[in-house]
């Protein structure tokens, strides 16, 4: 019997390559099942961020709800979306499908649940961080989220946009620089919220366990789901 | 000539590994400042395909036939698969079974990607 993994893609297109590394890296290689995954990758998507710091910028649901129905057509028995931002998006996404639907802030936030933390920093894109997606999770587990100030915040703009998101070095000092900032806050984690810091993870081979990687715990729930 | 943004690229294939760096290197090998410099893509990768009989390969033509793709490339196709597809299609088919294959595809399709926006 056939296991189909349907995958919202191009949001960006790297991170949807370096979700597919991490399923890849997950799955079993002895699978004596018929595994399939569909990827609708769009990534002519207007910018999340963009539309929800500014609701006159275009809408990019509409281009994700023709990939959901893309998918849809394709039987898929799962969809995953390897992007934080677009999580703001998360109920008109679900009621538009009868297929289960993995939110990954949710399954974030699970994840972190676990862990007996109090105090986590955030790092994402403004867009994420303005819709709140995480904060009103992590409130309800009593979870303080911390959030990089004004000036280290457009340094994860920056690389984000001007470095991952062009296929350009970032500057990994001033990375660290900023979760630094975030542990002298007191953050005992710090979440990788924006696929595109999960993509200079896996090309930077960051491997410090204060990093907790939105997009890696996505591609394990989503397996976990299809038992797999 | 198609603008960059009309382009869809199917890809069928039946292994994610190899289709993951595939991918990768178009993407990398494309001059794009943002996302939606980069082309779309409806990928299918099935790790049973070349065991699939022609009645069920048609079930993946249906779908792509839905999918409005404008270039198809068939990832280590068999010859059934291929036989299939190129039946079916009336686009550019790109069939890649080796390494040199694989670098004139992405040459092309990365090509068609970076070319200045053109009036149909």
């Amino acid at each position: 019997m056939r296991k189909s993994i349907g995958i919202i893609g191009g949001l960006g297109p790297l991170a949807t390559v370096k979700f597919l590394e991490i399923l890849n890296e997950n799955i079993d290689k002895n699978l004596n099942k018929e595994l399939e995954i569909v990827v609708i990758n769009d990534p002519t998507t207007p910018d999340r961020t963009e539309y929800i710091l500014d609701n006159t910028k275009p809408n990019p649901l509409d281009n994700i709800l023709k990939m959901v129905e893309k998918l849809d057509k394709n039987n898929v028995d799962v969809i995953v979306m390897p992007c934080n931002t677009a999580s703001y998006f998360y109920k008109e996404i679900n009621n538009a499908t009868q297929t289960h639907f993995i939110n990954i802030v949710y399954e974030t936030v699970k994840f972190i649940e676990k862990m007996n933390i109090k105090k986590i920093g955030l790092l994402a894109t403004e867009g994420t961080i303005k819709s709140g997606v995480y904060k009103e999770l992590l409130d309800k587990f009593n979870i303080e989220c911390l959030v990089p100030k004004e000036n280290d915040q457009k340094i994860i703009n920056e690389i984000i946009y001007g470095c991952v998101k062009q296929n350009k070095k970032a500057n990994m000092e001033e990375f660290y620089k900023v979760s630094n900032n975030l542990q002298n806050e007191g953050a005992q984690i710090i979440i990788l919220g924006c696929t595109e810091l999960s993509a200079l993870k896996k090309i930077e081979n960051i491997d410090s366990l204060i990093f907790i990687d939105a997009m890696d715990i996505l591609a394990k729930s989503t397996l976990e789901f299809l038992k797999i | 000539m198609l603008l960059n943004k009309q382009i869809t690229l199917g890809i069928i294939s039946s292994d994610l590994n190899l289709t993951t760096k595939f991918i990768e290197k178009i993407i990398n090998n494309t001059n794009a400042k943002r996302d939606q410099d980069h082309i779309k893509m409806d990928i299918i990768i099935n790790n049973n395909l070349s065991n699939k009989t022609e009645n069920e390969l048609d079930e993946f033509v249906k779908r792509y036939e839905t999918m409005n793709i404008t270039h198809l490339c068939l990832y280590y196709p068999n010859q059934k698969m291929l036989n299939t597809f190129s039946n079916h299609f009336e686009i550019p088919i790109y069939c890649i079974n080796n390494l040199k294959k694989e670098e004139e595809t992405i040459k092309t399709i990365t090509s068609l990607c970076n070319k200045k926006e053109e009036a149909i």
